[in-house]
């Protein structure tokens, strides 16, 4: 007797048949503070990977390339150099009486 | 696409078939002319098997499926069966419905039964 299978006739589908890896959650990298905008001692100003924007005046780099004030103040995206850009943070120098 | 080929004696009965390819209508579970060939074809042969005493050959690709070739005989040299040849006829029948809906799929060749 013959095994009665229903799909004998049926192309067998191809093995191991690929799944495309699921994409990696946006990390919303960019600025985080505006040109000309007052921040705090610590408050990060931008988060990239690389130095897309490098560290100026009062500016730190974290280990995960992000820039953070060093000190109250303004911010100041800049050139830096032919090709590059920095941002800067400036005091706010309070006006005289 | 199934391709069926139908053996006929010099009196024009049924005494053999072969079936060759995929229906390719959709994917290995789902494909729904395949399942309805593989029943007519492969209920066929366990018919003649279970229900008559008749001579049989099968050749058949049970691992991977898409071939059977199945012959009797004593009725190819001229051996009458009147079983048989309704279980045969009826098999043909509904090969010949299905290609008739689906005759992008399966496609029979029959020596000389039809006029």
């Amino acid at each position: 007797m013959m095994k009665l299978n229903l799909q004998f006739f049926a192309h067998k589908k191809g093995v191991g048949s690929t799944k495309n890896g699921r994409d990696s959650k946006a990390k919303r990298l960019g600025a985080k503070r505006a040109d000309g905008q007052f921040v705090l001692a610590g408050n990060i100003l931008y988060t990239q990977r690389g130095t897309k924007i490098h560290p100026g005046l009062n500016v730190g780099l974290g280990g995960n390339d992000n820039l953070f004030a060093l000190i109250d103040g303004r911010v100041s995206y800049e050139r830096k150099g032919r090709d590059k850009k920095q941002v800067s943070v400036y005091p706010v120098v309070e006006a005289a009486e | 696409m199934i391709k069926v080929k139908i053996y006929r004696n010099n009196k024009l009965k049924i005494y053999g078939f072969q079936l060759s390819g995929h229906a390719d209508f959709s994917d290995d579970g789902d494909d729904i002319i395949c399942s309805a060939v593989s029943i007519l074809v492969i209920n066929t042969i366990n018919a003649i098997e279970t229900f008559t005493d008749e001579e049989f050959q099968t050749d058949a690709d049970e691992i991977e499926g898409g071939f059977i070739k199945y012959s009797l005989p004593l009725i190819k040299n001229g051996k009458e069966n009147k079983d048989v040849e309704l279980l045969l006829e009826t098999m043909l029948l509904g090969l010949n419905n299905i290609e008739n809906e689906y005759g992008c799929y399966i496609k029979i060749n029959d020596e000389g039964g039809r006029v």
